[in-house]
């Protein structure tokens, strides 16, 4: 059941009206909005809920046992347990035939079989969920959740089970603990993000796809600028596709009166890496600061361990997305790109920084956010190709002059929209403008003239093969 | 009840947009895009539309905008009678979207231009495509399809275009007349929704009078009804959705058998049998590759022909029907083989 599905859309009005209308008191909604989450994720695959039944038993029960002693052996073998089965779990599911074939097959000569294993969809995010809170309990950095139903909502609850944006407890108990009132601002609110989502992925990112797809299907054929210009829209397309969907997510749980995180501020305006990291899938980001750079950086003293701990952040980062050397590609590059970034600025910084102040502000932050877009670009290099001889072509293409035909002119089109979006959120990003009390100031026919006509965007420019969210697989 | 009274006029706002949305939809399309309408004929013998006798039916898509011209059977190319002029060869080709030619012009679909080629060879007879390729259509209805009208053209040749219709996700159940997704609306949730929608009153009025459904209509011209996605039936996506192994076997060898009736059947009258692939495009379907290179070898009046197709052959990546080019080099590929057959 995607976001944007005919299925999706008779789900989604049953559930809120069963969820506010039908089921009053606070135990019955949250029951029924976890069986609700239960069915939507059934509709992929009724088998793998077995695993999300799992998980979610065990690390509640490690906690409730955690909290019950306060011997320190006992809990951190509670903490090791918990660990152990959540990441041999992601292990099996996600990456055992890439150990199997694509390290210790070329390591030891021998040839594995092919294990035909499935990968749950929404692994990798539960994973993270159910992890960080049994983490979180483990310092008591939270407290737990009061059932095993509440703590089920949390790393169930249908909009976020996917895809994300990862929650932590502390940010979705106390929204448990109080039910909200539903009003008009939510569903006004809420509607809102989920029509710009639906813009964003069916209208923008799909579309950015009909020019990303054939230069990574064949960069022999493409000349140095459509090769640019090919790159340029994949950016483009995984940005509106997964910042999209992140959006609907924000949405459908607005309409249950639950607030998620956001996942992404206008990272292609950021002027350097380390800033694109605080705005790029920023719930994976900082999730991977507080529970993997944070233990990395505490196992040694020294700038050197911390260059170290970055680069293995960004390393097992890039392993996060993708059983494939190619996302351990782009994860590199990007820990490259903040070491170096880091070693510029802390250790090089005194040489270059008197002379770049006297470039004029406005220059400066044109070029720098400049450069952040092509780095990024770069990177989609290895996180699109199928394989390093792809991205290798289209690197060759890009940085090589080849001739060949000029790029289509809708590239540069929907990258100004994109960038015009990028804009304007960061003014509202800014404080500069309230995007939600605009919103809600509005007189109602003007908000119905808005919606209606995202609508007919949607409705007129859907290219006629939405694909599916590009974060879904991983 | 934890609802503000604000929240019903917030749902009310939103009713009353989509409301608008949908006429908004309605004038944008027909000021700026207007889509003619089309009307499509349930062949109930063949368990499939077709869109009988249009001179113009107009295939948008974003990277394509044709117009076609259909015959009195529903196919493309022009009208022809069942008994064959003397002198002339006939070639029948098999297929779906790729032999219907989605998204190409008329004249340039690759039996147009194979007539073209061998006419122009000054070869031994006069040369007759017949094109009978319907979109979104699996082996099963091919081998229907040739029983019912392609013998009665006599052909010398049936041309039968290997796509992965009928062996991915499409198969001989699915293909009852009752389960066939285009007539009843699709499986699942989907179908059941829309067979509530067809049935509600006004909708046949809206509908008809719908630029928008015009739009959803002629979408699926050149789409089909499966996306033939031959990732479903190998590699990650099998797991999920794909079948198991022992049925993706079975299916494999249901394919043959119904592309070996057809070749018996030619071969048995004197014809010959051409299968033609994309290279490649069969390579998840090993049993099927290896069958028809041993058939190539080991039966006379079959042969089996590889097209190269490369990026730039194909509409766009996602659409990937072949474009002109593609067309042009499966009717090269086709007169290079058939032509020493009609030498003088």
């Amino acid at each position: 059941m995607l976001f944007y599905s005919p299925e999706f859309l008779v789900f989604l009005p049953l559930v809120f009206i069963l969820y506010w209308w039908v089921f009053s008191e606070r135990a019955s909604k949250l029951t029924f909005l976890l069986a609700a989450s239960y069915v939507f994720y059934m509709s992929w695959s009724p088998k793998l809920i077995v695993l999300l039944l799992g998980s979610t038993l065990i690390d509640y029960f490690a906690v409730v046992w955690m909290q019950r002693t306060e011997d320190p052996w006992k809990r951190r073998a509670l903490l090791g347990a918990s660990i152990v089965f959540n990441i041999g779990m992601l292990s099996t599911f996600k990456y055992a035939n890439f150990f199997l074939h694509d390290v210790a097959g070329p390591l030891t000569g021998w040839v594995p079989p092919h294990l035909d294993i499935v990968l749950p969809l929404g692994i990798s995010f539960y994973t993270f969920e159910t992890l960080s809170y049994v983490v979180d309990c483990y310092y008591k950095k939270t407290k737990p959740f009061d059932t095993l139903r509440d703590y089920a909502v949390f790393i169930s609850f249908f909009p976020h089970l996917i895809a994300g944006p990862i929650i932590r407890p502390r940010q979705f108990l106390p929204q448990l603990k109080e039910l909200r009132t539903l009003t008009g601002a939510d569903i006004h609110v809420g509607a809102a993000w989920f029509l710009m989502g639906l813009v964003k992925k069916l209208v923008i990112a799909d579309r950015f796809s009909l020019y990303a797809d054939p230069v990574f299907a064949d960069p022999a054929a493409h000349g140095t600028l459509a090769a640019w210009a090919g790159v340029a829209a994949y950016a483009g397309q995984i940005y509106f596709d997964f910042s999209g969907y992140s959006d609907m997510a924000i949405g459908i749980a607005r309409l249950f009166c639950f607030d998620l995180p956001l996942n992404f501020r206008t990272p292609y305006l950021s002027r350097n890496v380390a800033e694109f990291w605080k705005r790029w899938h920023i719930s994976l980001s900082s999730w991977l600061r507080d529970y993997l750079y944070a233990p990395l950086r505490g196992l040694a003293e020294g700038e050197w361990a911390n260059y170290m701990a970055v680069f293995m952040t960004m390393f097992l980062g890039g392993l996060w997305h993708g059983a494939n050397w190619t996302f351990v590609a782009w994860g590199s590059f990007h820990g490259g790109l903040l070491m170096a970034h880091r070693f510029l600025n802390v250790e090089l910084g005194r040489f270059w920084k008197p002379a770049a102040a006297l470039v004029p502000l406005p220059v400066r932050d044109v070029l720098s956010r400049a450069l952040v877009f092509a780095l990024a670009c770069v990177g989609w290099v290895f996180f699109r190709a199928q394989d390093f001889g792809t991205a290798f072509e289209v690197l060759r293409r890009m940085f090589h002059y080849t001739a060949g035909a000029a790029p289509a002119l809708a590239v540069p089109a929907l990258l100004a929209v994109m960038f015009a979006y990028d804009v304007t959120a960061f003014r509202a990003e800014s404080g500069d403008w309230d995007l939600e009390g605009t919103l809600l100031g509005l007189p109602s026919w003007t908000r119905v003239v808005l919606y209606a006509a995202a609508l007919v965007v949607i409705l007129v420019y859907t290219p006629m093969d939405a694909r599916p969210f590009i974060y879904f697989q991983f | 009840m934890p609802v503000d009274r604000s929240a019903l006029k917030a749902l009310g706002a939103l009713a009353a947009a989509g409301v608008l949305a949908l006429a908004g939809a309605e004038a944008v399309l027909g000021a700026f895009y207007p889509q003619e309408r089309m009307s499509s004929a349930y062949v109930d013998r063949w368990g499939t539309r077709l869109y009988i006798g249009h001179a113009n039916i107009r295939h948008r898509r974003y990277h394509f905008d044709v117009t076609y011209h259909t015959n009195a059977l529903g196919f493309r190319g022009p009208d022809r009678p069942f008994e064959k002029p003397a002198g002339t060869a006939r070639i029948v080709v098999l297929g779906a979207s790729f032999v219907f030619g989605s998204g190409v012009a008329n004249g340039l679909t690759y039996g147009e231009l194979l007539e073209a080629k061998l006419n122009a060879a000054n070869l031994a007879k006069r040369f007759e495509v017949v094109n009978l390729g319907a979109p979104g259509t699996p082996l099963a209805f091919h081998e229907l399809l040739y029983r019912d009208l392609g013998r009665k053209y006599s052909p010398d040749v049936v041309v039968v275009h290997a796509q992965l219709n009928g062996v991915t996700d499409l198969n001989a159940h699915q293909f009852a007349r009752q389960d066939y997704p285009m007539e009843s609306g699709g499986t699942g949730w989907a179908g059941v929704a829309r067979t509530v929608l067809r049935n509600f009153p006004g909708y046949a009025f809206l509908c008809e009078n719908s630029h928008l459904w015009a739009l959803k209509r002629k979408s699926m011209v050149g789409r089909g009804v499966t996306g033939g996605n031959p990732a479903a039936a190998t590699g990650p996506a099998a797991a999920k959705e794909g079948p198991s192994p022992e049925e993706f076997a079975a299916r494999q060898r249901g394919y043959l058998e119904r592309l070996d009736a057809i070749a018996s059947d030619v071969c048995a009258s004197g014809g010959t049998t051409v299968v033609l692939r994309a290279k490649d495009h069969f390579a998840p379907f090993p049993l099927i590759d290896s069958t028809l290179d041993a058939w190539d070898r080991a039966r006379p009046c079959v042969r089996s022909l590889e097209v190269s197709v490369t990026p730039d052959l194909i509409i766009a990546a996602g659409d990937p029907h072949w474009n002109e080019k593609g067309q042009e080099a499966a009717a090269s590929a086709l007169a290079g083989l058939l032509a020493p057959r009609f030498k003088r």
